[in-house]
């Protein structure tokens, strides 16, 4: 299966989004919502490319790269000033809606986007709805949180907005999120992150604070994991590992 | 280059050499990385047990990986973190009945033995051939 991109002919394997494609093939297409590990969301539109018509008949149509799947004989522009106009149009917009994310302002400005010509958002946090930390939780299989309003009012929440029962302060949203959108604060062995206050588990062994209680209900209750193996933190894991081989060895 | 890592626990001194020389063969931050390996010491000094990943068969933290991020390279068979697919959310460490997986906060990366990519460092620099490699 062979796709052009950009003049080149590139093989594609089965399976193969032009994203896909492209990356391997060492293309660069800007994205901020695509995920190695997620499902593909298609919600940030920054991997807008150009794909010709069958013929070569009429102009181009603008597809998101992440989405669309390769097909043989498929001609695609992922550099064309209607591209570069398009994405510009894109960051603009998520300027203004987070006018203090790094992440973003360094897009923007490889795209001559310095200051968003909209009205900026009052009171913006970081969160450009690129929905990652909503996926993560679903593969982690927790599934507390999600998107909720719609247009500038749309937000990443909890059901209800403050129903943080499901969470069980694992942190990956947090931890996966590009913008740094998503605050979680470990004080000792207390963590707040969703409006709610977990319990860290203490390390049987060094006594450090290691994941929360409900991070290791969960597992268990996932992963069939016993209960003994969250009393001690990862490093002492090992030690304790060493210790058994020893006694194996009967050194 | 494509060796097999060998582990004799009897031969080690527990001079922790292997640990160091991990630590340099995985920098960051511009400087020694957090080590994958672990040489457990043993009282009295001068033996020790070396503790690192075995790259098992059915991995526990193969299979607890909801995004498939720990991916077996066939070339060295070594597991592998695929950084990119990883949502850090370190089910693999707690998984791993060895502790053998870890997590640097500091760097957000899961980290674990690569067999640096079929020439491990730690038997290179062992002076016991408690590791040691085969072709
Ligand atoms: S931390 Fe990353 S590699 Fe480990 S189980 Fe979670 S997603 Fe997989
Ligand atoms: S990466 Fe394709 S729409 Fe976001």
């Amino acid at each position: 299966m062979i796709v052009v991109i950009n003049g080149r002919d590139l093989h594609a394997r089965p399976g193969d989004s032009l994203l896909d494609l492209a990356r391997r093939t060492g293309i660069d297409i800007p994205t901020l919502c695509h995920h190695e590990g997620l499902e593909e969301w298609g919600g940030c539109r920054l991997c807008l490319v150009e794909v010709g018509r069958p013929g070569g008949h009429g102009a181009a149509r603008v597809v998101p790269a992440c989405l669309f799947p390769a097909r043989d004989g498929l001609r695609v522009d992922t550099d064309t000033p209607r591209i570069h106009r398009l994405r510009a149009g894109v960051l603009d917009l998520l300027l203004a809606r987070c006018p203090e994310s790094d992440t973003i302002q360094e897009l923007a400005l490889q795209y001559g986007v310095r200051r968003t010509s909209f009205v900026e958002r009052k009171n913006p946090d970081k969160c450009i709805l690129c929905n990652v930390c909503v996926r993560a939780c679903a593969a982690v299989g927790a599934n507390a949180i999600g998107t909720a309003g719609r247009g500038v009012l749309g937000e990443i929440a909890l059901p209800f907005h403050d129903d943080p029962a499901a969470c069980v302060g694992c942190g990956a949203c947090a931890l996966s999120c590009p913008t740094g959108a998503i605050e979680m604060v470990d004080t000792g062995f207390t963590r707040r992150i969703w409006q709610r206050d977990f319990e860290r588990v203490r390390c049987s062994a060094c006594g450090r604070p290691t994941l929360t209680r409900d991070h290791a209900a969960h597992l268990a209750g996932r992963t069939g994991l016993s209960a003994e193996s969250f009393q001690v933190c990862d490093r002492c894991h090992r030690e304790q590992a060493g210790a058994r081989f020893l006694d194996l060895l009967g050194k | 280059m494509n060796k097999r890592l060998q582990v004799t626990p009897a031969r080690c001194i527990g001079c922790r050499t292997c640990e160091i020389a991990c630590a340099f063969s995985h920098p960051a931050g511009g400087g020694p990385g957090p080590t994958r390996i672990r040489a457990y010491p043993v009282k009295p000094p001068e033996r020790g047990v070396p503790v690192v990943c075995l790259q098992c068969d059915s991995a526990a933290c193969v299979r607890v990986c909801p995004t498939q991020a720990l991916v077996r390279d066939d070339r060295t068979g070594a597991i592998l973190v695929a950084e990119d697919r990883c949502i850090l959310c370190r089910a693999c460490v707690w998984a791993c009945p060895w502790g053998n997986v870890g997590y640097d906060e500091g760097r957000k990366v899961i980290h674990k033995c690569d067999l640096c990519a079929g020439d491990p460092q730690c038997a290179r620099y062992c002076p016991s051939r408690a590791l040691e490699t085969f072709e």
